[in-house]
């Protein structure tokens, strides 16, 4: 049983994000949170394996519960589900150690996808790291090297 | 020179029976023209040539000087060349011409080395007194001076060689005139030039002036002389003519008389006739009674003495034979006397002879001073003599003389012409060698001439004295004159001394014046000053706190975008998410029941993407989440990319490492952001670039960031007026963070806005 963190600020999403949860066996929801020190606190007191992260949040920002996460506890994969679907948050988020990226409205479907894989690989699998498609789609697989340059991709 | 080698009288003397120049003058004249022209030929000779030449002058002049003072012969006049001209002092200089030469070798040896003002005026001098030498050597000459000085050689220069050192001299001015010493005030005041002049002026003026008056002078007083002693001449020999024929017409009468012829015929029949002898004693003893007759004596046919009466002169001082039928002889002892020696006939057969020595009572009656002719006034008739005249005197207390026939000079005296039967007057030097005037003319058929003569120097010393007291009064009046000149001169200087003073006095014056205006001035320049400087203060602080205001009003602004879009993005956009998840999960469980969902819960559901769609723009726009979020690196990277998707102008954004570690404060990112923004703004509407670059380095304490696009070149004039609105409010937030902005033309092309604000209160990241 994976275990899943969510911070989000909306109740709205929380619970449309816990609806999403069950319907996935094998992921059990062990917290919510609506702000990040609360989330950091929580992450420090038990670390999840999926955090379900939102960037813009009640107090502090998404970015900064990442990097903690990042920082303290690699194990975590973070999943940031945000409104703000701009290629500079993907890239800043990924840059900053995101497992995946996904757009709260448009994306939902690659989420759960992405779930269902996490939780059938299970805690057994060792961790791999997912390389974040633009579209949103997590897949196994090597994430890109950091870029040297924050240069916008031109596509 | 070349005249008297020659022997040629004409090119000595020049005007004819003139005193002719002399060899040594000749010579000074060449030299003093070669001392004078020589320097125009070689100029660096001036010095040499005037010295030597100078002291040669003067050697030959003084030596000659020398010569005049001891009256002896050095052997330097050259007496042989000059001996065919007759000259008493063969070859000598005239002392005017040796003063004149000294003087002007004295000026050539001065000239050239003036150092004080002493030399300056000794030049000066030197060089008019050769100019006044040579006048009045030409006075002399012309006006006959030597009347007046008859004993002084001076007047003895000739005329060529008082005309030659007058231009000697005038040659000298001419050379030392435009000289250093005399044109420079270094020595000579203008005034003491001047003055200098004047009293030359003034001596030549003085000079002519005499030499006039006594020109007109010297021939009234001639002929008034002449006319007087030719009266008194007249009257003398008329007087002289009628005393001597009344002693013939005496002697005779006594010759004639009856008792004397009686007794002469019976002493001739018997000399020892003893009666006869006693009557003849009382007879001749009467004769003597007659005036005048000194003595007389008798006798007979044979010649012998028969008696004699009275005194018979035994010796007389002087004898002369007069001519006339019976032999007359005058003669002198103390007095004029005529001895007659006279027949005594008895019927046309003489019988013995009578001679009488008579008296003439000629100058008895005379007034022993002659009204006229003065003490050295002489009236005398001579006789030839066989070789100098014998002269008698016609005038009371005076003595017979002899005379030669010529003056010691050699010139005939007037005595022959009056010997000759001639008369006239003469002006010349007499037996004596003395200048006289002189009346000659014969004295009647007496066989003698007379001469009255007085001598001109007694003739001419009232005008003498005359002349020379003008002189000293001329002198006096010069001297007063140069006091007065330099007083005047002084007081001139005074004045101009004290104008200047007052002048200074003034001008400090008014400096002071003008001094105590200006200060005045610029306390109010300076109070001005300060007021604008409050005025300036005060719009500055007011500028400040409208800045500060706008700056509050920005802020505030920013705060309500930022709570709008927070409640778009998060409420709205929630409840939206939530609306298009729950269709979502409507459509994915029709899909998993397989059938068809329904088709208006996909129209909801496009309806909600469009809606969040709107949201998030809506959101967006009115303040962009990423700058929060991910600061203003990543929200400028967003904007540019916001940019570039809905214009397609290529934007391009670096950011430096040092840069990027830095993390402003929200103010200043947003700020930073909003100033860019429209910096991007500006260059989109101007729609002339097709690429854009943002490059932000971290530079000295500041964040510089250029914003450069290759739009055609632009003036930043024209960018400024363009946007103006815009590009002001990027100053003033500029500003407002204490930086600065620039907008310049880049040197690659297009325009370049740089931004540099200090870093200031930030944080590293």
């Amino acid at each position: 049983m994976l275990k899943v963190m969510i911070v989000e600020d909306s109740i709205i999403v929380r619970e449309v994000l816990h609806h999403l949860l069950t319907e996935i066996s094998g992921l059990s929801v062990i917290g919510e949170f609506c702000c990040a020190p609360t989330a950091i606190a929580g992450i420090r007191r038990d670390p999840p394996d999926i955090l379900l992260l939102d960037i813009e949040l009640r107090a502090g920002r998404g970015m900064d519960v990442l990097k903690m996460a990042a920082a303290e506890h690699p194990a975590t994969r973070v999943i940031v589900v945000s409104n703000h679907a701009d290629p500079v948050y993907r890239r800043y988020y990924q840059n900053a150690g995101a497992h995946g990226f996904y757009d709260k409205c448009r994306e939902l479907d690659g989420l759960r996808d992405g779930l269902e894989n996490l939780a059938r690989a299970g805690g057994a699998q060792p961790r791999q790291p997912l390389a974040v498609h633009p579209a949103g789609a997590i897949s196994s697989g090597h994430r890109a090297p950091l870029p040297a340059s924050r240069q916008p991709a031109k596509d | 020179m070349a005249g008297w080698l020659l022997r040629n009288a004409a090119m000595v003397q020049i005007l004819p029976n003139s005193i002719g120049m002399v060899f040594n003058a000749a010579l000074c004249f060449t030299l003093l023209g070669c001392a004078l022209l020589l320097p125009a030929l070689k100029p660096g000779w001036t010095r040499a040539v005037q010295t030597t030449i100078g002291g040669g002058l003067l050697a030959v002049a003084l030596a000659v000087l020398a010569e005049h003072v001891a009256d002896a012969g050095f052997g330097i006049d050259f007496p042989s060349l000059h001996q065919w001209l007759r000259d008493p002092q063969p070859g000598r200089m005239a002392l005017g011409a040796c003063i004149g030469f000294a003087l002007c070798g004295l000026a050539l040896v001065l000239m050239p080395r003036v150092t004080t003002k002493t030399h300056g005026a000794l030049v000066q001098i030197a060089s008019f007194s050769a100019f006044i030498a040579g006048l009045v050597g030409a006075l002399a000459y012309s006006l006959d001076l030597g009347l007046l000085y008859s004993d002084v050689q001076f007047p003895a220069l000739s005329l060529p060689a008082a005309a030659g050192l007058m231009l000697g001299a005038v040659g000298l001015w001419l050379c030392w005139y435009p000289s250093d010493w005399y044109r420079s005030r270094r020595y000579f005041e203008a005034g003491e030039k001047r003055g200098f002049i004047g009293i030359a002026i003034l001596v030549v003026a003085a000079l002519a002036i005499g030499g006039a008056l006594f020109s007109a002078q010297q021939r009234a007083i001639e002929q008034a002389s002449a006319g007087r002693m030719s009266a008194l001449l007249n009257s003398r020999t008329a007087l002289f003519l009628d005393v001597l024929e009344r002693s013939r017409i005496n002697s005779e009468s006594m010759a004639a008389a009856p008792d004397l012829i009686r007794l002469m015929r019976l002493l001739r029949a018997n000399p020892d006739n003893q009666d006869a002898l006693i009557e003849l004693h009382d007879v001749g003893n009467s004769l003597l009674l007659a005036a005048d007759v000194a003595g007389a004596t008798v006798y007979d046919t044979n010649k012998r003495e028969v008696m004699e009466f009275g005194r018979i002169a035994d010796a007389p001082e002087m004898i002369a034979h007069l001519p006339g039928a019976a032999p007359a002889v005058l003669f002198w002892n103390d007095a004029l006397y005529v001895n007659r020696q006279l027949p005594i006939a008895d019927r046309n057969e003489t019988i013995g002879y009578l001679v009488v020595e008579q008296a003439l009572p000629l100058l008895a009656k005379q007034s022993p001073k002659m009204d006229g002719l003065g003490q050295s006034g002489q009236i005398s008739a001579c006789a030839p003599g066989t070789e100098q005249f014998l002269c008698f005197p016609l005038q009371r207390d005076a003595a017979v003389f002899r005379s030669a026939r010529r003056s010691p000079a050699g010139a005939p005296l007037p005595m022959n012409d009056a010997l000759a039967g001639r008369s006239g007057v003469f002006h010349g030097p007499d037996h004596r060698g003395r200048d006289v005037i002189a009346v000659y003319g014969p004295v009647g058929g007496s066989g003698l001439g007379a001469v009255a003569k007085q001598d001109s120097e007694e003739l001419y010393r009232p005008v003498r004295q005359q002349l020379e007291l003008a002189a000293q009064l001329l002198l006096l009046l010069a001297a007063l004159l140069a006091g007065l000149l330099q007083a005047y001169v002084r007081f001139r200087r005074k004045v101009a001394r004290d104008a200047l003073r007052a002048a200074q006095a003034g001008l400090e014056d008014r400096v002071r014046e003008r001094t105590t205006e200006l200060l005045q001035q610029n306390d109010l320049l300076q109070q001005e000053i300060a007021e604008r400087k409050r005025a300036e203060e005060a719009l500055m602080q007011s500028q400040d706190e409208l800045r500060k205001m706008a700056a509050q009003q920005d802020y505030m602004k920013e705060q309500e975008r930022r709570q709008i879009a927070r409640e778009i993005h998060d409420e709205l956009g929630g409840a939206l998410t939530g609306i298009r998840s729950y269709l979502s999960f409507i459509v994915d469980e029709a899909g998993r029941s397989a059938t068809r969902p329904d088709r208006h819960v996909l129209e909801a559901r496009n309806l909600a993407d469009s809606a969040i769609e709107t949201a998030r723009r809506v959101s967006s726009e009115l303040r962009p989440s990423v700058l929060d979020q991910l600061g203003l690196w990543a929200a400028l990277e967003w904007h540019a990319e916001q940019i570039e998707q809905s214009t397609g102008l290529k934007c391009s954004v670096a950011v430096d490492a040092q840069a990027a570690r830095i993390s402003l404060d929200p103010e200043r990112s947003t700020a930073l952001f909003r100033i860019v923004q429209q910096a991007l703004d500006n260059i989109v509407r101007h729609g002339k670039a097709s690429r854009v670059a943002i490059r932000a380095v971290c530079e000295n304490d500041a964040i510089v960031i250029e914003v450069h696009d290759d739009g055609a070149v632009t003036e930043p004039q024209g960018f400024a007026a363009r946007g103006s609105r815009g590009v002001a409010g990027m100053v003033e937030r500029t500003r407002h963070l204490g930086g600065d902005l620039d907008i310049n033309r880049a040197a690659e092309g297009g325009t370049v806005v740089v931004l540099r604000i200090p870093i200031g209160e930030t944080n590293e990241r």
